[in-house]
């Protein structure tokens, strides 16, 4: 969708803030659950982590990334731009699962557009289908150092 | 004029649908457009269990459980793209009518309900599984919402609010005082079209596609659509295939019962309880997990007759470990539910009654927790009746829900080890007659399939999950409730709009 690449292209790479967690905004734009799921485990009280040094928050306006799961569907579309519009700069876009990242099972059709590859430019993504939380606190730590932040936290 | 009447007129609608032509085996039946309007008259009067209604193309689809046991099906071809709408008389049939009109064009006459469900407008077609479908008209049409009660605020929630699940839209009318006047959910932000891409996959294909229908209920809808499957193309599971389909629903329905719970919990603010669970889920996961790599049991249940050796030992050694899991878990669970704030928070909130339950068609958990005595497994191969049992509540609140979540925990630690120990009959075979209906009772409530194949390829399928009832439960249930209790609610019906969209 050439208007979503529009919306969400932008130029400079990846700044985040040099205090304070991480803060990621979930959003699920229509799938199985399945990595929401492991999203949601990762937010309990099995997995520690704000020593991790991420947050998750329930508001794009104090994210630093937008996490993304699940095929993209035509109706989550202006949702999802709406979104990553009100978070501030700098802002990071990571998917989660394959279906986020290329479809997975869920390629296009006439109520799915698809993963995001090749629609915006994604600054991590994170295959599984679905990644464990494990894997997903991996592909969020990697994120975190290319950001020079992993010991700060 | 002397008509001859071949037999007295039938009162029952069973009997009403047997009159029909005889399509697949002894249970799907067309009928004439006379006799459709006969059986929609019937099911005023006749208390004839309606489960789902979908449409293939062609004709349209009712199936019921006769005396809660025999699927039994319905077929109309819709004149002129028009058929007598069920929901007047089985207001359960009204979300999936609008589905039907959504996907297929066809719309119901007398429908309780014919705005649009899943379509927002923004598809590249309308009517897209029909055989014609129609162009999409842009901008799409603003949602056309029920009116509101005067003197009520719009309060309006997701489909992008920061909780992890799939994306859906509540609509609350709320009054001065914070209660909810009227909720209305706007669905169909997760529709994948699992239907249309079911079509043309072979039975392997098919599967591994319906375990990503809705990763909580992921063996349910893999195993129902494998007896589907099985039924249409005259093929019988052997025994260990279907006590390892037991084994994996039963520990699918722990861990997602433990994830249903810790949400709900977590909305109460029962913190301590909901930490419990999401540890035990994820002891019980990690485990699931060391087999193929699948936590959520993805593609862990094969089509056909014989499975593999390997992973019927694997599912009865993960089933060892999850019973003593559980059961080393179950004291810190009980302890933590009974922290005296909790009762007070979520004793008599969210109150569905029976009746209400039954009209909407609301089984599983929700359903059992509202005194309906609803559990396919007494009818799915490889169970034993002694080993279910009828553990209803009359509550219908949050705290039954909680409880008898709790309580079948319990229940599948006895059910994992005495299936364990046990060798079922193997399945039955049956006559391929080229269709199948297939269920099983997934974690929230009766997953069912119906899929037609030939020349090994699905030609057509439904799908039908339990959360397409559970939202209509919602709108009812929220009425009532204060403004802040209402995500509890929802959680504790462990409602997932994956699965009402799919």
């Amino acid at each position: 969708m050439a208007l979503l690449r529009a919306i969400l292209a932008r130029g400079s790479a990846i700044r985040l803030p040099a205090v304070g967690p991480m803060a990621v905004f979930h959003v699920d734009t229509g799938g199985c659950e399945g990595c929401a799921m492991e999203v949601s485990a990762l937010d309990g009280a099995a997995y520690a982590l704000s020593a991790t040094g991420l947050r998750f928050v329930t508001t794009p306006r104090l994210a630093d990334v937008l996490l993304v799961t699940g095929p993209l569907t035509r109706a989550m579309a202006p949702v999802l731009e709406a979104t990553w519009h009100a978070m501030p700069d700098p802002r990071a876009l990571v998917a989660v699962g394959a279906c986020a990242i290329d479809g997975g099972p869920f390629g296009e059709n006439y109520a799915v557009l698809g993963g995001l590859e090749g629609r915006a430019p994604l600054d991590a993504s994170i295959p599984g289908c679905p990644p464990s939380p494990a894997s997903i606190v991996a592909g969020l730590a990697a994120l975190l150092e290319a950001s020079g932040l992993s010991s700060s936290a | 004029m002397i008509r001859a009447e071949p037999d007295p007129a039938p009162r029952t609608a069973a009997a009403l649908i047997r009159r029909g032509e005889a399509e697949a085996g002894g249970w799907r039946f067309r009928l004439e457009e006379e006799g459709w309007h006969d059986l929609a008259e019937a099911l005023r009067h006749d208390p004839l269990p309606f489960v789902t209604l979908w449409a293939d193309g062609r004709d349209v689809h009712a199936l019921f459980l006769e005396g809660g046991e025999r699927p039994l099906v319905a077929s109309v071809e819709p004149y002129g793209g028009r058929y007598l709408g069920l929901s007047p008389a089985r207001p359960a049939a009204a979300p999936f009518e609008r589905c039907v009109q959504d996907l297929w064009g066809f719309s119901a006459m007398e429908a309780r309900d014919v705005r649009p469900w899943l379509d927002h407008g923004l598809w590249t077609a309308t009517w897209p599984l029909s055989a014609r479908p129609g162009p999409a008209a842009w901008p799409p049409d603003p949602p056309d919402f029920r009116p509101v009660p005067g003197e009520c605020m719009i309060l309006g929630s997701g489909p992008a609010d920061g909780g992890h699940h799939t994306p859906a839209h509540l609509r609350l009318a709320v009054d001065g005082g914070g209660v909810v006047g009227q909720a209305e959910w706007r669905l169909g932000y997760a529709h994948r079209g699992v239907v249309a891409r079911l079509v043309g996959l072979d039975a392997d294909g098919a599967v591994r596609l319906a375990g990503r229908a809705v990763a909580g209920a992921s063996v349910a809808h893999q195993s129902a659509l494998c007896r589907a499957i099985e039924a249409a193309t005259g093929q019988a599971a052997d025994a260990a295939t279907v006590r390892t389909r037991v084994l994996l629903t039963e520990i699918e329905r722990a861990a997602t019962h433990l994830h249903d719970l810790s949400r709900a919990a977590r909305a109460a603010g029962g913190a301590g309880l909901a930490a419990e669970c999401e540890r035990l889920r994820e002891a019980i996961l990690d485990q699931c997990g060391r087999i193929g790599g699948h936590r959520l049991l993805m593609d862990r249940v094969c089509p056909g007759g014989a499975g593999e050796p390997a992973m019927d030992d694997a599912a009865v050694a993960i089933g060892d470990r999850v019973v003593d899991l559980l059961e080393a878990g179950r004291a810190a669970l009980v302890r933590c539910r009974g922290w005296p704030g909790l009762e007070a928070r979520i004793a008599g909130v969210g109150v569905l009654d029976q009746s209400a339950a039954r009209a909407l068609g609301v089984g599983g958990v929700v359903g059992r927790a509202s005194a309906r005595e609803e559990d396919l497994r007494r009818l799915v191969p490889g169970y034993r009746r002694e080993w279910l049992d009828s553990g209803v509540r009359r509550g219908g609140d949050v705290a039954a829900r909680t409880d008898l979540r709790l309580t079948e925990l319990g229940g599948v630690a006895r059910l994992l080890r005495a299936a364990a120990g046990s060798m079922p009959d193997a399945g039955w075979r049956q006559q391929a007659v080229g269709e199948g209906v297939g269920f099983a009772e997934g974690p929230r409530g009766a997953v069912w399939y119906w899929v037609r194949m030939v020349d090994g390829r699905v030609a057509a399928a439904h799908a039908c999950d339990p959360a397409l009832a559970q939202a209509c439960a919602l709108e009812h249930v929220l009425v009532g409730a204060q403004a802040e209790d209402v995500a509890m609610i929802v959680r504790s019906f462990g409602f997932s709009a994956a699965g009402a969209d799919l």
